[in-house]
């Protein structure tokens, strides 16, 4: 299994053909941390642009900056989609900002239940 | 509900209001259990993140809109220097002309003297040789004369144009503004195309002279440079004006190509032209739309019956029944009954000694030389029917005069009459536009001076009834 690490956040290349992308507990996303995740992600999947699954379940916070870059239109062409996996209250408050205030460039979800989060991504193209 | 809960909640309340009262750096704090109480602390800073964002925005986007304005302002005044242009190049264009046939109608004439004086001299001429010479004299100053008073209507036109910035409005004919704008765009127009006048009587509208004339003069010139070169007498350029209900309607329209209905719209921008780069700088008709909606007016674009553009330019009329200011006296003459007894201030001695010789067959002439001596001789001798008085003098000018008059004299304030050259002081020029007074405008033309004297006669004759 091919995986990788930033300071607060561990990358996994799933078999199943995409990036799984755990959110450290207490993670406070800032520009260059959301910047790092997307490099690092990227060059897991071999520069491929690959579904990902985002565990964001322990997020703590996550910055206008980090949110416009997210949102931006250079995220078509590093991911065909992204599942949010949120649970915690302050992570369902954090991933709903995410995907309510910006249009967002490729298909993107939020999802309680992981299985179906896998599923959605599997599935196909949303 | 626990105290720990409740101070937490405090802290967000706290953080809450201080957003309320726009301190949107403000943050709630946000604990390690990420529970409900965190996530409302969570939910509230991003909401205020997201309006400090929005703030910053829209202070950039007025920051950018400020930059705009002052871009605009900066197209407006190359666009009124780019008339200026336009203006000064017909105006030096207009007095070269005929300055020059006045020169050389005094080089007839002075050679003719010459030649008369030898021969007096010589006693070698007969009477009708005489004659002939001084046939030719007579002919000569004819032609210098005919040549300042064309140099004098030019300069008496600028004037149209002097006060282009100011935003002063009057009732005015619109005809007339026509008819000077038309003369001064002259020579843009006349080796390209033939102008023709259509101008329906029509009642004052309100308006700013130098803006309507800058439309008018932008509008022909515009026409001119869209005709062909080379085929004067086939393009036509047309001015016309009509009644409509309520508004004056100005048109003018040209025998060149045209404006594509789809550019129609576009025309009104500033910088957009369908001409060559090297001709104009296409903020005119911009300029134009802009001073247009200033009078409450609307402009349109359309096909000519010409085949070319159609610009139709709707103002309204004067609400009142104001008499259209034309800067001309009543039409009047003096008469040789009852002589007249008339000051005259001014700083410059060759004019007042020229007044003095056209006007002393008819009137009585005391001439005061400068404002000074003018306050000084109305002391003692207000025995006069007019007082004609310059505006621009140095240490005392006509202002101070006026004021000193209407103290002193105020029964003379009815007869002060202004001569004016068209340069004014920001004082002088603030007094005329307050106190409306009688103004003569320099060149001071014998029309104007016997429209004067009758006026003048006439209140001499009531006052003398009424006592």
């Amino acid at each position: 299994m091919v995986s990788a690490r930033t300071r607060n956040c561990s990358f996994v290349l799933d078999e199943r053909g995409f990036v799984l992308a755990r959110v450290d507990q207490g993670m406070e996303m800032d520009i260059d941390s959301a910047r790092a995740a997307v490099r690092t992600t990227f060059e897991l999947a071999g520069e491929k642009c690959v579904p990902v699954l985002v565990d964001l379940r322990g997020i703590r916070y996550q910055s206008r900056e980090a949110r416009d870059y997210l949102s931006s239109s250079e995220m078509k062409a590093k991911f065909a989609a992204v599942a949010l996996l949120i649970e915690s209250p302050v992570s369902q408050v954090v991933g709903n900002f995410f995907i309510r205030l910006r249009q967002q460039p490729v298909p993107t979800r939020l999802f309680l239940d992981e299985k179906l989060a896998v599923d959605w991504l599997l599935g196909p193209v949303p | 509900m626990n105290g720990a809960v409740d101070q937490r909640l405090e802290s967000i309340l706290e953080a809450l209001l201080a957003i309320a009262r726009q301190d949107f750096k403000a943050r709630a704090p946000v604990g390690d259990d990420l529970d409900v109480v965190d996530a409302i602390a969570t939910g509230i800073n991003l909401l205020a993140e997201e309006l400090d964002g929005e703030v910053a925005s829209r202070r950039e986007m007025e920051q950018a809109y400020e930059a705009l304005k002052r871009t605009q302002a900066q197209l407006v005044h190359a666009g009124k220097l780019a008339a200026i242009g336009e203006i000064s190049s017909g105006v030096a264009h207009e007095i070269n002309n005929p300055a020059g046939w006045v020169l050389l109608s005094l080089a007839v004439a002075e050679r003719e003297v010459k030649s008369a004086r030898a021969a007096v001299n010589a006693l070698d001429f007969t009477p009708d040789e005489l004659k002939q010479l001084l046939t030719k004299v007579d002919s000569a100053l004819a032609d210098a004369r005919e040549g300042l008073e064309r140099i004098s209507t030019v300069a008496g036109d600028l004037r149209t144009f002097a006060r282009m910035d100011g935003e002063q409005l009057e009732p005015l004919d619109l005809n007339e503004v026509v008819r000077v704008s038309c003369r001064i765009a002259g020579p843009a127009y006349r080796s390209r195309a033939r102008l023709h006048l259509d101008l329906e009587q029509l009642p004052p509208v309100t308006g700013n002279r130098g803006r309507l004339g800058q439309v008018v003069m932008n509008l022909v010139v515009n026409a001119a440079q869209a005709v062909p070169d080379n085929d004067a007498e086939r393009q036509q350029i047309e001015v016309s004006t009509r009644l409509m209900g309520e508004r004056a309607v100005l048109v003018v329209e040209d025998s060149g190509p045209g404006i594509a209905a789809a550019l129609r719209e576009r025309v009104f921008e500033p910088f957009f032209t369908t001409k060559p780069s090297h001709v104009g700088t296409g903020l005119g008709l911009s300029l134009v739309r802009e001073i247009v909606r200033a009078h409450a007016g609307e402009i349109n674009v359309a096909q000519s019956r010409f085949g070319g553009a159609r610009i139709e330019v709707v103002l309204p009329l004067c609400e009142d029944d104001a008499e259209p200011v034309t800067g001309r006296g009543p039409e009047s003459g003096p008469t040789q009954e009852n002589r007249l007894r008339i000051l005259i201030v001014d700083d410059e001695l060759m004019l007042l000694k020229a007044l003095r010789n056209y006007l002393s067959i008819s009137v009585d002439v005391v001439l005061a030389d400068g404002g000074q001596e003018a306050l000084a001789l109305l002391e003692h001798d207000a025995n006069f029917d007019l007082v004609l008085c310059d505006v621009h003098m140095p240490t005392v000018d006509g202002v101070a005069v006026y004021e000193g008059v209407s103290e002193r004299r105020p029964e003379l304030i009815d007869r002060f009459v202004f001569l004016t050259g068209g340069a004014l002081t920001p004082r002088a020029r603030d007094f005329l536009a307050r106190s409306r007074p009688k103004i003569v405008h320099k060149p001071v033309q014998a029309e104007a001076l016997s429209s004067l004297l009758k006026l003048a006669e006439r209140r001499a004759r009531r006052r003398a009834m009424a006592r």
